[in-house]
């Protein structure tokens, strides 16, 4: 009872303390549970990490509640959002699920016809619950996972941070993914509809190979697009703006040299051993050899100790059998100066390398299939192959080569689920939407940490309703008066809005400001602009003008 | 807009006194803020798996992105809506690695994990019989949990 009290008193706190959303909506959470389990599960629990309850079930709840509140914070809707949460028993594995139940299009407030919005962006554009009897998000989470509860980012190894995740997944439900079955690049159209349709995430997931937008695209573009590894990227403006204020310089690479010329292969980083620096780490490559035995059945796995001289050189190994960590320090103890992990299964771009060792002195990295199929090759040949791990300072991790855009997860296989509805895994620091929940991620959807808030907002999240798309719109909050006014004066010029998405007021309030005499300099020469660019008429200037005086 | 803190406390204990009776034995719950269980539990009978409408469906079903069977909904004013009826889905994966480390990722590694196989597929109404947790009925005060007065701390 004393501890129910001590809840009461310091959730009163809460909310006595805390300042109140000042907006029309808030995410808001419907919690089920069958009883004594999820939600409801009474096992006492001490407090960690600033979560305050006093129960697991309590804890579990208050996560959603932080995640709520701080996806409410940021995203400041202009409709409740309802999201429907359980804790159940899910198989071992899986940690939960989640997404939006409907999708809309076409309705008012819609700012392109014939494109599917999710369930909570078209309530908050068209101001209106369209499907009052369902949530709008739905999130089924697993009593069987070994989450963290805490709100601190300090998982113990083991663990899941539950925070991220439920922030991760109801990033998916606020509409970061697409409504595409990458399989076959189809979006869905109602029976007999005359034009294609595309979703608002397409409208700015664009191919930089074909320099096409996916909902510019066939169904069979979109598919062979989504396997189009590290060449699909974001084209919207928000998240350009704003991705070198949150991405490291450098990606990942082996900068393979040989007679025949130089090439470029993808890598993922390992977890463990000395980062990859700009200089990085250059050697001849050795296909290493070990026994074929109990630690590994192959002679290539490098689960044994290495038998040929890998010594001063970076050691080119299979993935399999053993862990990552173990094939690294056994080329180490052989003298190796690197290591490639070739994957052994056809999986690109190729993923990270995981696992923890402090023994690990040497970099490593894993190359995909086809290339470490293709080097074996060539050293089987003869081939003298030379080979720098390295960070490629030229581009910012997570951007692609040719339009420096912050890149999707185009992977080949496709995964559904999976593809394209997230920021490429190379991006650093890691990203709360990338594939996989990194462990150094900290609860921000927002730079200077994260790029999740710019995307959403070139979905429309921010929305001036100045018809010209949030994604391509130079005055994101445009004043949007159907007159231009100035100091009170109304000039009765109309107020028209460039194609650009500023409109003739957006364009002179670079003069707000200005002590008297340089204020009426620079509106005259704004307006003489204006004029020249055809934008308005010499009256039209002339009105302008004599309001700022 | 900044409210005293001693009018707001007037403001939400005033609520809090009308809430609790207006909400008592109330049919529908007066879901509309973030919500939280009672600290000791449910008082009253809680969704149960079969209330909830959970279906075992394989991750295929979660995960697809077939309109197959789904069914759009077209209104006067030219919206037209389409009910995923939980496909759509984005699951998030763990899997443990050798040295005891949990990676946790929306499907990566296709459909035949066989943990996956009966993963519910959740499809949850905002009826008012549903048995939904409700704080307003069962707390001493409604509570709004917003975000942190600071930045949360990083690691």
């Amino acid at each position: 009872m004393a501890a129910r009290k001590l809840l009461a008193a310091a959730t009163l706190l809460i909310a006595l303390t805390l300042p109140r959303f000042a907006y029309a909506g808030e995410i808001l959470v419907d919690f089920f549970a069958a009883p004594g389990t999820g939600f409801d599960d009474s096992t006492p629990a001490t407090p960690v990490g600033g979560n305050p309850g006093l129960t697991v079930g309590q804890q579990r709840i208050f996560v959603f509640l932080q995640a709520a509140a701080l996806w409410t914070e940021v995203l400041k809707p202009e409709r409740d959002i309802f999201v429907a949460a359980q804790f159940t028993a899910l198989p071992a594995g899986v940690l939960g699920s989640a997404g939006a139940r409907f999708i809309w299009s076409n309705f008012p407030g819609a700012e392109l016809p014939n494109t599917w919005y999710f369930d909570s962006l078209a309530d908050h554009l068209t101001r209106d619950d369209l499907s009052p009897p369902t949530y709008d998000i739905q999130a089924n989470f697993s009593t069987n996972a070994p989450f963290y509860l805490g709100f601190d980012n300090n998982e113990p190894a083991g663990t899941s941070d539950l925070l991220v995740t439920v922030l991760h997944e109801l990033g998916h439900g606020l509409n970061f993914a697409n409504a595409v079955n990458e399989s076959n690049g189809a979006i869905p159209a109602p029976e007999g509809a005359t034009e294609p349709y595309g979703d608002i995430y397409s409208q700015y997931t664009m191919d930089v190979t074909t320099n096409k937008i996916w909902n510019a695209m066939t169904p069979a573009e979109r598919a062979a697009s989504a396997i189009n590894v590290r060449k699909v990227s974001w084209s919207g403006l928000n998240v350009k703006r704003n991705q070198y204020k949150v991405l490291d310089r450098g990606e990942p690479v082996v900068k393979l040299r040989s007679p025949a010329g130089t090439s470029s292969l993808m890598v993922g980083a390992a977890s463990f051993g000395p980062p990859l620096t700009a200089s990085g780490v250059t050697g001849e490559i050795v296909a290493a050899l070990d026994a074929a035995d109990v630690a590994g059945p192959s002679t290539t796995d490098a689960c044994g100790p290495i038998l040929n001289d890998v010594s001063g050189r970076i050691a080119l190994v299979d993935r399999g059998t053993c862990a990552f960590t173990v094939k690294v320090v056994n080329a180490q103890a052989a003298g190796a100066i690197g290591v490639l992990v070739a994957d052994n299964v056809v999986a690109l771009p190729p993923a990270g390398l995981g696992g923890a060792d402090p023994a690990v002195v040497i970099p490593a990295g894993r190359i995909g299939l086809p290339d470490g199929s293709a080097i074996r090759a060539r050293l089987a040949a003869g081939e003298p192959l030379r080979a720098t791990l390295q960070l490629d300072q030229s581009v910012f991790a997570g951007t692609d080569r040719v339009k420096r855009q912050v890149m999707l997860a185009a992977l080949n296989p496709v995964s559904p689920g999976s593809s394209i509805s997230h920021f490429e895994s190379v991006a650093f620091p890691n990203q709360l939407m990338e594939p996989a929940i990194n462990g150094d991620l900290v609860s921000s959807v927002q730079p200077p940490e994260d790029l999740t808030l710019p995307l959403l907002t070139d979905l429309g999240w921010f929305t001036d309703r100045d018809g010209v798309l949030d994604g391509v719109d130079l005055c994101l909050r445009s004043n949007t008066s159907p007159t231009v006014v100035l100091n009170s004066c109304d000039s009765l010029v109309p107020n028209t809005i460039h194609p650009s998405g500023c409109s003739i007021s957006d364009a002179l309030n670079i003069c707000g400001g200005l002590p008297g005499r340089a204020y009426q300099v620079c509106v005259a020469l704004g307006t003489a602009a204006l004029r020249f660019g055809g934008q308005i008429t010499a009256s039209q200037q002339s009105a302008i003008n004599r309001c700022a005086r | 807009m900044t409210i005293p803190v001693r009018a707001l406390t007037a403001l939400l204990v005033g609520a809090t006194v009308v809430l609790l009776n207006v909400t008592a034995g109330a049919q529908e719950p007066a879901r509309r803020r973030p919500e939280q269980v009672p600290p000791t539990g449910v008082d009253g009978p809680a969704q149960t798996t079969q209330d909830a409408g959970v279906a075992v469906r394989t991750l295929d079903a979660l995960t697809n992105r077939s309109i197959e069977g789904l069914t759009f909904e077209y209104r006067s004013d030219g919206t037209v809506g389409l009910d995923l009826q939980g496909r759509f889905q984005n699951v998030m994966l763990a899997t443990t690695g050798p040295d005891g480390r949990v990676e946790a990722a929306c499907v990566t590694e296709g459909h035949d994990h066989p943990a996956l196989k009966a993963l519910p597929l959740w499809t949850p109404s905002r009826s008012p019989s549903a048995h939904r947790l409700n704080a307003i009925t069962h707390l001493p005060a409604p509570i709004v949990v917003a975000a942190p007065s600071a930045p949360l701390e990083e690691k």
